[in-house]
């Protein structure tokens, strides 16, 4: 997907914006597809991201961002329609389909995709992926989050007030 | 996700995907998640109705011994019913919230409380009451018809009285919704034709007081603490009449007459049909036969840490942030 120039971007085809990725790849992308995105919308409108220019994302890796660029290009024709009022009831169940498919992902890949959803502030995708990471965390102990993310072990202290919070929602824990 | 760090925008973003029963589990993972659950803002971001039911399927009489009885909180599920709950028993109470609004600063709390109840499996027809905007002697309530699972609007339903009087205290019975006023009146607010009627009580109207019904007919509970006086409403139509039924002190409920204790208590419920009422005493809730004036049960609980929370559950049976609103 790393596009190289293709020259003619303008005879009578969609408009294409460059984005930059922060190991400086460069995707070329319609801009509908790259207005999904609250931050890169207003740099496109004003002409931005254009020719040779691209838009920088430092925040961004190249593995990520054609991820991310993934779920764009297949939402821009829904959102184009402003929410769809007249797609059909196979498109919604096919962008459905693919939006269970596209979270069916490594969990470090959902957490750097999350994080770039909400730098790009992507609406849909910081919500699909919100809501992924919550049904995968949504049966867990406090002790597994802890550890899934990472966080020391509790310290005597914290152990007793986590044995206490347990007693007192006891009905949170069955 | 070993070890990363996640920004507090995008955790809250997550949490607010998480079912209750979750939210209260991961306030103990650690202070900032803590913090993030608890707060104002992940409040507003939770779906739309949150309801529980706190209730007690208690063991046969007789079974004792055990310090901390079953009472069993049920979440509901996201569309609206509760699940798993065995409303065998009769302190049963329905807590709905829809998404909390605080319109007023009086009248903060979206709560109602369908019957106290009658042995069903389900509860049956139980509307859930929302007021949306105040005006100086009404407001204006959406009801939802947990038949039909619809939301009726009502723009403007004139309570009778200025608004600014009216309590958090309300009880649901028949169709009505009974709110008590601090000028010492209970407001019948009919959910069907949307009319309220204005009744006088036989006592002022303080936080303690309580509405309820039993054996199909209205009753109102006054207690200063010490002592609980429980009237009927013996004819409903215009002026009130109301008959002083019970009249109960603390030393009734102190079986081994021990007044050592600095004992005071609440009036939680009537039961439906019989003469009893539920009351709870520091770290017990007690059934008390009002015609044998004795104590038919009690249920303590453990330690006073768990005895003061039985009371947060009963009045915001959600967790700690919900309870910040409500409070």
């Amino acid at each position: 997907m790393a596009a190289p120039e293709s020259g003619d971007g303008n005879n009578g085809a969609a408009r294409m914006v460059t984005l930059i990725s922060s190991d400086n790849t460069r995707f070329e992308v319609e801009a509908a597809a790259a207005s999904l995105s609250q931050t890169l919308q207003l740099t496109i409108l004003d002409g931005g991201g254009g020719g040779g220019d691209g838009i920088p994302l430092p925040n961004v890796d190249s593995a990520t961002l054609s991820k991310v660029l993934e779920y764009c290009i297949k939402h821009a024709p829904a959102a184009a329609n402003g929410g769809a009022p007249n797609a059909t009831a196979v498109d919604r169940a096919e962008l459905e389909r693919f939006d269970n498919e596209f979270v069916n992902i490594d969990q470090s890949v959902l957490y750097s995709l999350i994080m770039a959803a909400h730098n790009l502030e992507i609406e849909g995708l910081q919500s699909l992926v919100a809501k992924k990471v919550a049904d995968m965390i949504k049966g867990k102990s406090p002790m597994e989050i802890r550890r899934t993310l990472g966080f020391p072990d509790p310290t005597p202290e914290e152990q007793a007030e986590m044995n206490a919070h347990m007693l007192e929602y006891g009905w949170a824990y069955e | 996700m070993d070890g990363m760090e996640m920004s507090e925008d995008v955790l809250t973003e997550i949490l607010a995907k998480l079912p209750c029963k979750s939210l209260a589990r991961f306030q103990c993972v650690s202070p900032s998640w803590d913090r993030i659950i608890s707060s104002d803002y992940l409040r507003r971001r939770l779906p739309l109705i949150t309801s529980g039911v706190l209730f007690h399927d208690g063991p046969p009489r007789g079974v004792s011994g055990r310090k901390q009885q079953a009472y069993t909180y049920a979440c509901a599920s996201e569309d609206g019913v509760a699940e798993a709950a065995d409303m065998s028993r009769a302190t049963t109470h329905v807590h709905h919230h829809r998404r909390v609004q605080r319109p007023s600063p009086l009248l903060r709390r979206v709560l109602v409380l369908p019957d106290p109840v009658v042995p069903r499996r389900e509860p049956d027809h139980a509307p859930v009451v929302c007021f949306t905007g105040w005006l100086p002697r009404g407001a204006s309530v959406e009801v939802f018809d947990s038949e039909t699972g619809a939301w009726r609007d009502h723009a403007a339903v004139d309570f009778g009285i200025d608004t600014d009087a009216m309590s958090a205290t309300m009880h649901y019975s028949g169709g009505a919704l009974h709110v008590l006023a601090y000028s010492g009146h209970v407001v019948r607010l009919d959910l069907d034709a949307m009319s309220c009627r204005v009744t006088a009580l036989p006592a002022p109207v303080s936080c303690r007081a309580r509405a309820g019904h039993c054996r199909g007919r209205l009753r109102f509970a006054s207690s200063d603490g010490a002592r609980l006086k429980v009237w009927e409403l013996v004819k409903d139509a215009g002026r009130g009449e109301w008959a002083l039924r019970h009249e109960v002190g603390v030393k009734d409920l102190v079986a081994d007459g021990g007044a050592s204790e600095a004992v005071t208590f609440l009036f939680m419920a009537f039961h439906p049909e019989r003469e009893v009422v539920y009351l709870w005493a520091p770290w017990k809730l007690v059934a008390f036969d009002m015609e044998k004036m004795c104590v038919e049960e009690e249920w303590a609980f453990g330690s006073e840490k768990e005895g003061a929370h039985l009371i947060q559950i009963w009045l915001f049976p959600y967790t700690r942030h919900l309870a910040n609103c409500l409070a």
